[in-house]
């Protein structure tokens, strides 16, 4: 195993040998390349050549000299293997060659060749694996290098992609705040309930750009009116334009007729414009030029680039949204429209559904409370309104007229069947309300004055009628009784005849009277009692039917009235107590003076032993066309007139009544003293 | 002396010419107004009762187509009573207003018979 090696090294093993006594190098073979120096002269550049495996220095010299040798060859060549060779090596000098010169070993002589040669095997060993490790390190030194040089270049790439990525996140980022931004406005815009604010929110977004005056809007609107609005200060400006502008669908960038048109419209030179068309589609069918938005600014053509760039965007919603103000501008200007004439409208008008929901109403419909039901809100009732029309309209699918009471007020109720929402049927209806209470009572008012006026006129042609024979058979009868001496039975049974015809004559001579007072109004004084005489003959019939019983009691104090009026009153009250007594009862007439509030008054009473009335009506039983009759038995008007007849001879009439008991009216009147 | 009768009412005439003859007048009777005109002129009577109210000619008409024919003295007779009206024959030339009905046909004899007497 030796032997290649030893012959592999044998080239390189090479030794330096110095010495001051040996005339010739020792020849030790071909395996070893001995030099020999034996002067200490050009030593230091063989040195610095660093070929020797080993450098032999001879003691026998100078001690200085070798020192200095050992010395540089530790410097130049420290891999090299030193040895010293003696006869006698003294061991000071021992211990500086060791310590300064680094020698690795001493040898005295005589030393055989095989020492010699084991010992520059060794070093020539020693100096190969120095060599050899030297080499190894300089390549780890080296692959270190590159491994470094790698390490570097991976670095800057890692910083070049991070860079690259960064830019790239800037930019996503960068598209999200413009998406954030158009988002924002959109929400904004979706806001929006005017033109003006519209501007303001244009104007407020766009503010950063401080080289843009505020906007300017230009549109038509749908009833085809072109307007230019726009803001100067913090207000809003909006004006008919009188000619219209240049409309193209493109963005236009200091285009001069778009200048030209503006300092026309605004009376003053405008700077730059720019013109960006909005998209309109309430009125893309009529011709009408694009709504555009107009800025008067000064950018470079640069910054122009990056205003469009970040507005070009906000173009379509802002179009969308200026489309929807101006047609809920539209809208609501038409549904005011309507909303106000039906509100100025006097009467009650409400849209029903079939299930009495109201869907609309105007403002007199429901000056109370707003509830769902049309009754609840109209009567204050859970109860449909009686007498509405409603149901029968839409049944019959055609309009129906009806009335309605509501507290003291007569309506007239046209109900009118329409369609809402393209349903196929009526499904609901129009309720017209009109208060005929006036109208009504006043008509019922002629028509009883007329039909007053009609009987007294009646009555006064029958009475006229009746009064010639009546005057000749009182006459006749009273010639008889005269002439008639002899038979006393004939000429009582005369005078019976003669009686009759007087009295006849009596009730003829009230009814003249009553008739001519109905048709000429004057007051007269006249006692209660005359009146209620003269009135009760014309009642027999209704006591006779109702089997009344009469206490009449009088006084004769005097009243100022219309006396055929009050009749009417007595009339009516005599009338309401008879019938108010369907089984036989007790009717009580009387008249008497009577201290109230400390003033004597005529007081009538008439009290019957009825079924009396329930308090919960008491009150509206005084009401016109109030009325617990049949229908055909009562107007409803006779207690309403009566008081009215009494009110008018500052007086009035007042009910006590006990249901089951009866009732009792009391007419006051002023007592008039008679002078 | 002699009494004309103009009214409509048969019991009317009848009551008047039985308490008239009675007191011993002369009677004509007349049953409308036309027929009144006619025997006023043919009887010339001293007084007529003369109702208002009748057929053909009402008594006011009969007054104003006698004119100055008119002879005697005229009593009108009318239900239709009322000052103006009472006036009114009066300033037509009647001497009496005696308003219907009667309450009694004695006390118009009388007032009838005062007239007469009143020249």
């Amino acid at each position: 195993m030796q032997a290649p090696a030893a012959k592999s090294l044998k080239p390189q093993n090479r030794v330096l040998w110095f010495s001051k006594i040996k005339k010739k190098a020792p020849h030790l073979g071909s395996d070893y390349l001995v030099d020999l120096f034996v002067t200490s002269e050009h030593i230091s550049d063989a040195l610095a050549s660093d070929y020797y495996c080993t450098v032999v220095v001879d003691y026998s010299t100078d001690a200085s000299e070798c020192l200095s040798i050992l010395t540089l060859a530790k410097k130049f060549s420290p891999q090299t293997t030193r040895l010293l060779v003696g006869t006698y090596i003294d061991d000071e000098f021992m211990a500086q060659a060791v310590n300064e010169g680094g020698v690795f070993a001493t040898f005295l002589e005589p030393v055989t060749e095989q020492t010699l040669k084991s010992a520059l095997d060794s070093a020539g060993e020693q100096y190969r694996n120095s060599l050899n490790r030297k080499k190894l390190l300089e390549e780890i030194r080296m692959q270190n290098r590159k491994l470094e040089n790698m390490n570097i270049n991976l670095e800057n790439m890692v910083l070049e992609r991070t860079i690259h990525l960064e830019s790239a996140n800037q930019a996503a980022e960068k598209n999200l705040t413009h998406m954030r931004e158009l988002t924002h406005l959109v929400q904004e815009l979706s806001h929006l309930r005017s033109i003006d604010e519209l501007l303001h929110l244009i104007h407020k977004e766009l503010k950063h750009f401080h080289e843009l005056r505020p906007p300017i809007l230009n549109y038509v609107s749908l009833d085809s009116v072109a307007k230019m609005v726009s803001i100067q200060g913090k207000q809003i400006f909006e004006k008919t334009v009188r000619k219209l502008w240049p409309s193209y669908s493109e963005i236009r960038i200091n285009d001069r007729e778009d200048q030209k048109y503006l300092a026309n419209e605004f009376g003053r030179p405008l700077g730059k414009i720019l013109a960006l068309p909005l998209s309109q589609k309430t009125n893309s069918n009529n011709g009408s030029p694009l709504p555009h938005l107009y800025f008067e600014h000064n950018f470079t053509d640069m910054e122009v680039e990056l205003f469009l760039a970040s507005t070009k965007d906000w173009l379509q919603p802002i179009s969308i949204a200026l489309d929807r103000i101006i047609l809920e501008k539209h809208l609501k200007s038409t549904s005011q429209q309507w909303e106000s004439t039906f509100d100025g409208i006097k009467d009650p008008i409400a849209i029903i559904d079939s299930h009495y929901d109201i869907v609309r109403a105007n403002r007199h419909f429901n000056t109370r409370n707003f509830e769902k039901k049309c009754h609840q809100t109209f009567q204050n009732s859970d109860e449909k309104c009686e007498g509405c029309p409603m149901g029968q309209a839409l049944v019959a699918n055609k309009s129906i007229k009806g009335v309605v009471k509501k507290d003291d007020k007569v309506f007239e109720v046209y109900s009118y069947p329409i369609r809402l929402d393209g349903e196929t049927t009526s499904a609901a209806v129009i309720n017209h309300y009109v208060d005929v209470t006036q109208t009504r009572e006043l008509q019922s008012r002629v028509v009883q004055t007329e039909k007053m006026a009609a009987i007294g006129f009646l009555a006064g042609n029958i009475a006229h009628e009746l009064n010639n024979p009546l005057t000749g058979i009182r006459s006749l009868s009273q010639i008889l009784i005269k002439e008639i001496l002899d038979n006393k039975q004939v000429r009582e049974d005369l005078g019976e005849v003669e009686r009759a015809s007087e009295r006849s004559q009596k009730i003829i001579e009230n009814l003249l009277q009553f008739a001519t007072g109905a048709t000429q109004n004057r007051e007269i004084l006249i006692s209660l009692n005359e009146i209620i005489r003269k009135t009760l003959p014309m009642l027999k019939t209704s006591f006779r039917e109702h089997r009344t019983e009469i206490i009449f009691e009088t006084s004769e104090a005097l009243v100022l009235v219309e006396p055929h009026l009050v009749q009417q009153v007595v009339f009516n009250l005599v009338n309401n107590a008879c019938q108010a007594m369907v089984n036989q009862g007790k009717l009580r007439i009387e008249s008497k003076v009577e201290l109230i509030d400390g003033t004597e008054k005529c007081v009538l009473e008439i009290e019957d032993t009825g079924e009396g009335i329930p308090e919960n009506i008491r009150e509206s039983i005084f009401e016109a066309f109030f009325t617990t009759k049949k229908e055909g038995q009562g107007t409803g008007l006779g207690l309403s007139m009566s008081r009215n007849i009494v009110r008018k001879f500052n007086g009035d009439i007042l009910v006590e009544s006990q249901l089951g008991i009866g009732s009792r009216f009391c007419v006051i009147l002023p007592k008039v003293e008679q002078q | 002396m002699k009494i004309l009768i103009v009214d409509d009412e048969a019991l009317v005439r009848r009551s008047l010419s039985r308490a008239f003859q009675s007191r011993g007048h002369q009677i004509f009777e007349a049953e409308n107004g036309e027929l009144g005109l006619q025997m006023w002129l043919e009887h010339q009577p001293e007084l007529v009762m003369l109702d208002v109210l009748m057929p053909k000619l009402t008594g006011p008409q009969v007054l104003k187509e006698l004119g100055n024919r008119k002879t005697g003295k005229v009593i009108l007779m009318s239900a239709y009573g009322g000052d103006h009206n009472i006036q009114t024959s009066l300033d037509m030339g009647a001497d009496l207003f005696i308003a219907k009905p009667f309450e009694n046909i004695f006390e118009v004899v009388e007032q009838a018979e005062g007239i007469l007497v009143s020249k």
